[in-house]
């Protein structure tokens, strides 16, 4: 009796660890199982993305019966680069994803996960021809090669509540810092008489996490250096200068004037009327179109610069690749479906789907365009600021650069605890012992 | 008795003693299978990291002592230590005085016990993400709920999560009504067992609620006091989900957890390597404080 019932406990937990392993590996088994050439494609898992890649992949299979493309939209997760890094570690990328994120790239790069363009006999001429004029040296690797398609763009600008502008008797959008600080004066008010302020000038997010910096410093920092990225081509520090610490002092400033909210608040505070002011992207606007109450009024404006600046307003971009894995068994009918995924038509429908920009020159000129421009004006002034976007340098170390500036900022502006001018020498010397000690 | 039967007797014990020996294999073959996969290797495998870089794709390039040097040096690491420990020193105390007074009151007769026991074991078994999101929007410095009632009687705001002051008290006293419930269970499991007689005793010697409590109760739960604060003290070591989506670790680091530290480097800036080492010293370190508090808390009743 008791030796039945140890085989039947030993039979049913390897049948349980059989059907576990045959469903961990069945994804990997897809892409090579039946006739044809069948590949795994990952676009973001944002809604608006997916019902751009369930058309184009109807459309290419329609078109291309012997390679069949399966769509999977990108896990969920912390984020893109956590859940395409173990993904790649675990043996289950798929073939193409349309979600790499450019801070990854160089580390996907030198461990050999994703395909150079430079393998391809036209790979370098394809992105040569599609972007604009000197944007594409933003995303060479360190080995000089090229481990991504840049594909698409959303130049950070700052989306204004006009109500409370209005309100406060502002009729101009502040350009340069004095005229932000001016702005925030007014509106930074008790409105409504109780005893307590209940508008603030803008949302600038307090979590200490490094992301939050690419939508106040880095923005601030790219405009207030006609486009620097915080490293020099040869990967040593670019940001040891007085625009950081400009940029630190304005946003020491406002949190100490309690023009930005020390609050973390989840959920909309800009739609519900507490902010004046939201540095965001392109993306924002199908968000404010849908859930903005009645009334509402908004505006985009640039990304303020320093009083004394002239010339043309960079700011960041906010891109994202499309890759295409090493472990892809047909890597050439992936940049086929690649190339297919950046062409005129399917850019088209990132804009109209989307409302993301491919990072694709001539966009105003092209006659493909030009009804989606006179349709949505509010569109143009994104699209005439691709050119003037900057990425991420590319360094497997800068999330940890980022995270260095992210401590002092946290500790300078928000906190207001540390003197600006420590608080950057502080990052600079972080972030120097980290790029030493990965060798840059 | 003959020889032969006592042959027989013997090989029939044999037989059964080998028929036992089969069973118990194949009945532990499984656990040892679950214990090798997800115990033993992950466990060598780190203890393999630590003397290396991995990025987690790519191969593995050796570190020596690298990553030794860089923790002795690594003044975050270190600060994530602190920040733990004062954590522990908040929550502990707190959660174990907590869950005895609620397990007293629970063990007494009061009206709708039933319901309370339900109530207060509630928020053990809700997602921890999820309770933690509720309680950033109450922590809300400008909008958030405590602050609205203390403006009512004239006081606040507080910034509970926003200052360095008040994130690892107000994350402290999160964690204690997140995890109090489980606490209360085990203390009125040793509540019931403790013997009647003792307090009918002492009621004939005229003592007061309080007196009993102190010379009775406290002393003959003992033995589950030292349990919960052995639990409470591994738990506070794992702190991770509150700093996680309440602070991000922030302000200045305060509220930056070894485990959240961990994570960091392992699943942000990729450095396997480094996240083992740290984990190897934050398992030492839970080790020693767990040594001296049963040192110091266990005795005999």
């Amino acid at each position: 009796m008791r030796q039945k019932v140890a085989y039947w406990a030993v039979m049913l937990t390897a049948l349980l660890f059989a059907a576990m392993l045959s469903l961990s590996c069945s994804g990997a088994k897809r892409s090579t199982r039946g006739e044809g050439v069948r590949l795994t494609y990952w676009p973001s898992s944002n809604p608006h993305e997916i019902d751009l890649a369930r058309r184009l992949v109807a459309e290419w299979n329609e078109a291309h019966p012997d390679t069949t493309v399966v769509l999977q939209p990108l896990p969920e997760g912390r984020s893109g680069e956590e859940v395409l890094i173990i993904s790649a570690a675990g043996g289950t990328a798929p073939d193409i994803c349309s979600n790499v994120s450019p801070v990854i790239t160089p580390l996907l790069a030198k461990a050999g996960v994703l395909v150079p363009l430079d393998d391809f006999p036209d790979g370098r001429q394809v992105m040569d021809e599609r972007m604009p004029d000197g944007m594409l040296d933003n995303f060479i690797a360190p080995d000089g090669k090229l481990y991504q398609v840049p594909w698409k763009g959303n130049p950070i600008m700052v989306e204004y509540n006009m109500g409370i502008l209005k309100r406060a008797g502002v009729t101009d959008l502040p350009q340069t810092w004095s005229e932000w600080d001016e702005v925030a004066e007014k509106v930074c008010q008790d409105w409504n008489g109780d005893g307590r302020q209940d508008v603030w000038m803008a949302d600038i997010n307090i979590i200490a996490e490094w992301r939050q910096r690419l939508f106040d410093f880095y923005p601030l920092y790219i405009a207030a250096t006609s486009g620097s990225t915080l490293l020099t081509p040869d990967h040593q520090i670019a940001f040891d200068n007085q625009a950081t610490l400009e940029v630190f002092n304005f946003f020491a400033r406002g949190f100490r004037e309690k023009w930005y909210a020390r609050s973390v608040y989840v959920g909309d505070v800009f739609l519900k009327g507490y902010m004046a002011a939201h540095i965001t992207g392109p993306w924002n606007i199908a968000h404010t179109e849908r859930f903005k109450p009645k009334g509402f009024e908004y505006a985009f404006g640039p990304i303020p610069v320093p009083d004394d600046y002239e010339g043309p307003v960079y700011t960041f971009g906010d891109p994202k690749s499309i890759g295409i894995f090493a472990t892809s068994e047909h890597p050439d009918a992936a940049w086929a479906f690649v190339r297919f995924l950046i062409s005129r038509e399917a850019d088209l429908g990132l804009l109209e789907t989307c409302t993301q920009f491919p990072l694709r020159k001539g966009l105003l000129e092209d006659s493909l365009f030009t009804d989606y421009f006179e349709q949505n004006p509010v569109m143009v002034q994104f699209a005439e600021l691709v050119p003037q976007t900057r990425g991420f340098d590319q360094n497997p170390a800068l999330q940890e650069v980022f995270d260095a500036i992210n401590a002092q900022f946290d500790a300078a502006c928000i906190q207001g605890a540390r003197d600006p001018k420590l608080a950057i020498e502080k990052a600079v010397k972080r972030s120097k012992n980290i790029l030493d000690a990965r060798g840059f | 008795m003959n020889a032969a039967t006592q042959k027989t007797g013997k090989m029939k014990v044999r037989g059964a003693s080998a028929r036992e020996a089969q069973a118990g294999f194949s009945l532990t073959t499984p656990y040892f299978i679950f214990f090798g996969l997800f115990v033993a290797y992950p466990l060598i495998f780190s203890f393999v990291l630590v003397f290396h870089h991995w990025s987690i794709v790519g191969p593995l390039e050796w570190a020596g002592l690298n990553n030794f040097k860089e923790l002795m040096g690594d003044g975050l690491f270190w600060r994530s230590i602190l920040n733990t420990l004062y954590f522990i020193i908040i929550h502990v105390p707190l959660q174990v005085a907590v869950a005895l007074v609620l397990a007293s009151v629970l063990n007494s007769k009061i009206p709708a016990r039933g319901f309370f026991r339900a109530a207060f074991f509630l928020p053990v078994v809700v997602s921890g993400v999820a309770v933690t999101v509720l309680w950033r929007q109450m922590f809300s410095t400008n909008l958030g709920i405590f602050n609205q009632v203390l403006q009512l009687v004239g006081l606040g705001p507080v910034p509970w999560i926003t200052d360095v002051g008040w994130a690892m008290p107000s994350i402290a006293v999160m964690a204690t009504w997140k995890n109090v419930g489980l606490y209360v269970v085990l203390f009125l499991a040793g509540l019931q067992s403790v013997p009647q007689q003792l307090y009918e005793a002492a009621d004939m010697d005229g003592a007061t609620s309080v007196q009993k409590f102190l010379y009775i109760t406290v002393p003959a739960i003992n033995p589950v006091v030292v349990m919960v604060l052995i639990l409470s003290t591994l738990n506070g070591f794992s702190l991770f989900i509150e700093p996680y989506v309440l602070t991000g670790g922030g302000p200045m680091n305060s509220t930056l957890s070894g485990v959240l530290y961990v994570y960091r480097q392992a699943f942000q800036f990729f450095r396997m390597g480094y996240a083992a080492t740290i984990g190897f010293a934050l398992a030492a370190v839970v080790m020693t404080v767990i040594l001296l508090q049963r040192r110091f808390a266990e005795r005999e009743v």
